[in-house]
């Protein structure tokens, strides 16, 4: 059908309807998805809680199990004749559970103040056993808080998330302020390796301290983190996390050839390397696959020749060469 | 570190970097789709937040992620229309008397037919209209813009000005019975 009168007479109407600035929209846009980008932090830590708590637990499990270590399976007369390290952590029999009033106890303890309203959520999985999940009100002192309910420590906690692009502190002064905060509430990172990253949120920026049980190269399931406030080198969220492991045995596959699996595996059209490193993984999501307690190349890789950035994250076993994809983004 | 931390920071960057860049043209998009600058705006708000929930999907939508983010914004618009024709008729031009584009539109202009035989279309009709005379795409880019397959948009844009058309002939009609 064709009305060149009524396609004339549309072609003015819709005419009518151009906006002619979008500098206002614009404006609002970017605000809004500064609100929105700001929300990852606090999502980010609970899931690291989650994923930590969930490990722990399956580790405790195993210990009881097994009766020894986690990954006993692994310490076959092959396996572990040669072993790239001697550490390993065992995990507290201890099952003693303390009341809610307890934990909140220990939070405010450990606050130097009353913690205010709060909901204490029953028992979930978390690194030793279980833990307390308590929340806070969201204008309240505290976001989040983890304790063990076990031993009645504070295992993670989230402040009030500041919203800063100042950086005022350097990367030493960073990590200096979340030690001195580690001591001060008893928690250890004797022998344990630091790293320290500044994270540029868009609408907000943090040091991420990590410091991470590395031994020989190789990354244990150990680490303690602290998100740092960039401006005043205040710590606003932490979490504490050591799961058992045991003997490791020694790689065969070496760093090009787990690369040269990974880039196979991932399917990704130009992958560019992100990281690569050795790691012992312990995770929920793998937990009937075989997969936990291996020693494993951790390959992250990208790919932004398709006009939008891929990435895949492959693990390969170090022994067997076998390979998993753990994530796409 | 069991996350890909790094790259999904540069990943989300890029995103919002993506967004921004597409709000111009998604305001022009949503308001030639609805009719109505003030409520486009509204339009790309909703889709920039349900741009940002699908972000990671954006490999697996389209090649071009510009196109992802548009696509976006008339599912956005089309569920608008929808909600809109729920409603009892609301003539397009009396919702935006504040507007000052709309104000200044001639009231001789005689649109207020077409406003209504439009908002009688199907949503559907209304978006292959509002991109095709409104944005003055060819039919091969409304195709590629909302995924339809060709013949299916000229179909539709031959019904939508069939429609128009007949809604306009009755109208007319109607108005010379009453003189």
């Amino acid at each position: 059908m064709s009305d060149p009168d009524l396609e004339s007479r549309l072609q003015s109407h819709y005419r009518r309807f151009r906006p002619d600035d979008s500098t206002r929209l614009l404006l609002a846009a970017e605000t809004r998805l500064d609100e929105i980008r700001r929300q990852p932090d606090a999502a980010r830590w609970r899931r690291r809680a989650l994923a930590f708590g969930l490990v722990a637990a399956a580790v405790v499990v195993a210990v009881v199990a097994g009766g020894i270590f986690l990954g006993s399976s692994r310490a076959t007369p092959a396996a572990s004749t040669t072993s790239t390290t001697s550490a390993t952590v065992t995990a507290s029999p201890s099952a003693r559970v303390i009341s809610k009033a307890d934990a909140v106890a220990a939070l405010k303890a450990f606050l130097g103040r009353d913690p205010g309203q709060v909901t204490v959520n029953d028992p979930t999985a978390a690194a030793g056993g279980q833990a307390y999940q308590i929340m806070g009100t969201p204008d309240g002192v505290f976001g989040e808080a983890r304790v063990d309910v076990s031993t009645g420590r504070v295992i993670s906690l989230i402040l009030t998330v500041p919203a800063t692009t100042t950086v005022k502190l350097t990367p030493v002064q960073a990590q200096a302020a979340a030690a001195a905060f580690f001591k001060a509430h008893n928690i250890s990172i004797d022998g344990l390796t630091p790293t320290v990253k500044l994270e540029d949120h868009g609408c907000c920026k943090n040091y991420a301290v990590e410091w991470d049980r590395i031994e020989n190269g190789v990354t244990f399931p150990e680490s303690v983190q602290a998100d740092v406030d960039p401006s005043n080198g205040t710590v606003y969220s932490f979490i504490e996390y050591r799961a058992p492991y045991g003997p490791v045995a020694s790689p065969t596959i070496d760093r090009q050839k787990a690369i040269e699996l990974a880039t196979t595996a991932s399917g990704l059209t130009k992958p560019k390397i992100e990281a690569v490193q050795m790691q012992v993984i312990s995770a929920p999501a793998y937990a009937g696959t075989g997969w936990n307690g291996r020693l494993v190349w951790s390959v992250q890789l990208s790919d932004d020749s398709q006009g939008y950035v891929a990435a895949a994250w492959v693990y390969v076993d170090a022994v067997t060469g076998e390979t998993m994809i753990a994530g796409r983004g | 570190m069991i996350e890909l931390a790094g790259v999904q920071q540069r990943d989300d960057d890029r995103v919002v970097e993506l967004l921004l860049a597409g709000v111009p043209e998604a305001h022009r998009l949503a308001a030639w789709i609805l009719g109505d600058p003030a409520g486009a705006e509204d339009a790309v708000q909703e889709a920039l937040l349900r741009a940002w929930r699908q972000r990671r999907s954006i490999r697996f939508e389209l090649g071009q992620p510009q196109r992802w983010f548009m696509r976006i914004v008339v599912n956005v618009c089309r569920d608008e229309l929808r909600s809109r024709r729920r409603r009892p008729f609301i003539a397009t031009a009396d919702n935006s008397g504040s507007d000052s584009e709309m104000a200044t539109a001639p009231a001789s202009a005689g649109h207020d037919d077409l406003d209504r035989a439009i908002a009688r279309l199907t949503e559907d009709e209304q978006i292959v209209l509002g991109l095709r005379f409104g944005r003055d795409m060819t039919i091969p880019q409304i195709a590629l813009q909302t995924g339809l397959r060709e013949g299916t948009v000229k179909s539709r844009l031959h019904y939508a000005l069939g429609h128009v058309k007949a809604a306009l002939d009755a109208e007319r009609r109607a108005e010379e019975k009453s003189r």
